[in-house]
């Protein structure tokens, strides 16, 4: 199960579970009584108590597992530069000065499978977006294309097959177009 | 004054109620264009992009600030003029906007994300345009969020006005929940939009030729104006919440307590922090303030949820209700601000937004909590205002179809939204790769719902607007 599905799926229930108690309280209404006061902040402070812990919980079960924090210890065993341009990629594993033929003009990226590759992506001219895509068009990974600065984005690809990557953030009217691809193998 | 003060209402009310359906017929058209149904040429999907984008937040914004201005007049006069200014500046700032995108096609999107706007591939005169719009409207807005402050400490103190005197155990004077949540609302539009003048400053700096600007140092201006607005005009549609809702009910109106204070107090601050969270997939932004984004973006929703949410149910609870448009409204528009805040927050978990940033999942939780959550506040107050300025309620059967074609056509519009997301179609895509299919599928399901949503919409006007005339005519 890729992660949006587990998203979706908290998502649902914790949707459904709104649903039901808005639904109860509606039809509530048809009876009527009064509460005490006091009872309403017992549960006021009971909702505030396990909101907190569930949201604690998420919080430092989650945080270690953020991208900057990934394979901070390892040395990457390949180094891809990424160069964004109004609305293409370059891939080189060049350095980013010298104006030599990129690894993709030179028939294409291929990435051993199981080794950990560091991707520096830069950009030309405005902000795009650096979207990897799995073999079953699955977003896996991503990270912005900025002017001025390099982000580093280490991942390592277990599985061969053809990844494309494709801009997720709106650079300018051909956007939906801009993207490359890489071989896994 | 009051005559004066329903008029103006029933301005912003007509206009807001005109322009809404024009910017919901943009998004059906770039829905439809991805469904592959209509063409739409690609700069012009994009300009319409933009339009939709800012349009929508521009017109919910000043909807709210034209419903708590009202309702502020019942307890503090706010000078007439504030008001007046703000109308006349949006109404010049609107024109600008629709020539620049309609006209000039600029496309830069609703955030124009430094430094694309000087990458022109449209009209060259659209881009300074489109930013003095900008400037318009946030001269206009800043006039009108002073001259609402004006009123609020013509009666009250600053700390008043934000209830500290009970934090610290005082019940005097007795401020109500809507001056809280409107002075601490009012100080956050402040702030967000200093923010803006800021970055339409650096704009122009670099236009002229001056200085050139730091793109990440741009990211964040840009987002602490644009995110913080957007969330602020949220709770500007609960400051009017807090007033009106009790009315539907027999209880007591609610009051002010420590924890009234506290939750609001919290918020304004909490929220200010909130939109690092744009910044996740930009690995350089410094990791402690992603850390402190991810922190801000999960406390934000405890004290709306604790106070806000939790209030209205137990205000609800076995209370005998008058069911009618406007409360029907409001309830179920908690239920949908509540289940947008849900989505929200599993975006702004870092580790599913490394696969989420950007996808159709992000539209998909601020068109929740805006389609079904704060527009139908703000509905639910046109219905009340137009109610009581007519003497006519709306009839069963009006109110009915209404209720029934926003709940089916939104919700449905904003299902294909999640599943897209789910399936990693990205946002802002006019048209999907073949890789993508199923990106177009859900488009054109969507287009289908949104003229459901639309459909409601028209009946609301044609509801609402018949009686609001009569602001005019007494
Ligand atoms: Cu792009």
């Amino acid at each position: 199960m890729t992660q949006q599905v587990l998203v979706l799926i908290s998502f649902l229930i914790v949707s459904g579970a709104l649903v039901l108690v808005f639904q109860m309280v509606f039809f509530s209404t048809k009876k009527t009584n009064d509460i005490a006061p006091a009872r309403v902040n017992r549960y006021r402070g009971l909702w505030f108590l396990m909101l907190g812990i569930i949201l604690g919980v998420v919080f430092f079960f989650t945080l270690p597992r953020s991208p900057y924090l990934l394979f901070v210890q390892e040395r990457p065993e390949k180094i891809i530069v990424v160069t964004a341009q109004q609305f293409a990629f370059t891939l080189s594993d060049e350095s980013l000065d010298r104006e030599k033929t990129s690894a993709e003009a030179s028939g294409g990226t291929v990435l051993p499978a199981g080794a950990l590759v560091e991707f520096r992506v830069t950009s030309r001219d405005v902000n795009h977006g650096f979207g990897i895509y799995d073999p079953e068009h699955t977003i896996i990974a991503q990270v912005q294309a900025m002017p001025g600065y390099v982000n580093r984005l280490r991942i390592r690809f277990e599985k061969p097959g053809t990844y494309n990557v494709l801009c997720l953030e709106y650079c300018g009217i051909a956007h939906f177009i801009m993207r490359t691809s890489f071989e896994v193998r | 004054m009051e005559q004066a003060n329903s008029r103006m209402t029933a301005l912003w009310i007509y206009t807001g109620l005109t322009l809404f359906p024009i910017l919901i017929l943009l998004g059906i058209f770039m829905r439809a264009n991805q469904g592959g149904v209509i063409t739409v040429p690609a700069d012009r999907f994009f300009s319409f992009l933009t339009l939709h984008g800012l349009g929508m937040a521009g017109l919910w914004f000043v909807f709210g600030m034209a419903s708590n201005n009202y309702l502020l007049n019942k307890h503090s006069a706010s000078p007439l003029v504030g008001n007046i200014i703000a109308y006349i500046l949006t109404l010049i700032g609107v024109v600008l906007l629709i020539i620049a995108t309609f006209i000039g096609k600029f496309a830069a999107g609703w955030y124009f994300l430094y430094p694309l706007p000087f990458y022109k591939t449209w009209e060259s005169w659209a881009t300074p345009l489109f930013l003095v719009s900008i400037g318009v409207l946030g001269v206009g807005w800043l006039v009108w969020t002073i001259s609402m402050l004006i009123g609020i400490l013509r009666k009250y103190s600053l700390p008043q006005a934000l209830a500290w005197h009970y934090l610290r155990g005082r019940k005097e004077p007795e401020v109500p929940p809507f001056i809280v949540v409107l002075t601490a609302t009012l100080i956050g539009i402040f702030i967000c939009l200093l923010a803006g003048v800021t970055l339409l400053s650096l704009y122009f700096g670099e236009y002229l030729g001056w200085f050139k600007n730091d793109a990440l140092l741009m990211k964040n201006l840009t987002f602490i104006f644009g995110h913080t607005l957007v969330n602020e005009m949220l709770y500007l549609a609960v400051a009017v919440l807090y007033e009106l809702y009790p009315e539907f009910g027999h209880r007591a109106k609610w009051k002010t307590t420590w924890y009234v204070a506290l939750s609001w107090n919290a918020t304004f601050l909490i929220v200010m922090f909130a939109y690092f969270h744009h910044l996740y997939m930009d690995f350089v932004q410094p990791t402690g303030f992603q850390f402190i984004g991810q922190i801000a973006s999960f406390l934000a929703p405890i004290p709306a949820a604790v106070i806000t949410i939790f209030s209205v149910l137990a205000y609800t609870y076995r209370n005998s209700m008058k069911w009618n448009l406007a409360s029907l409204l409001y309830f179920y528009g908690v239920l949908g601000w509540a289940i947008g805040g849900v989505a929200a927050v599993l975006d702004a978990t870092i580790v599913n937004n490394f696969v989420l940033h950007n996808t159709q999942w992000v539209p998909a939780h601020f068109h929740t909590y805006n389609l079904l959550g704060q527009i139908f506040f703000n509905l639910a107050f046109v219905v009340w205002f137009a109610e009581k300025v007519s003497g006519t309620p709306f009839s069963v059967g009006l109110s009915r179809s209404i209720f029934a074609l926003l709940l089916l056509g939104g919700w449905g519009f904003v299902s294909m939204f999640y599943l897209s997301g789910t399936f990693s179609i990205p946002r802002r895509f006019n048209l999907y790769p073949p890789d993508l299919s199923m990106g177009t599928t859900l488009a054109k399901a969507a287009a289908g719902f949104a003229v459901l949503y639309l459909l409601g919409i028209a009946f609301f006007f044609f509801g609402a607007s018949k009686r609001c005339a009569r602001a005019f005519s007494r």
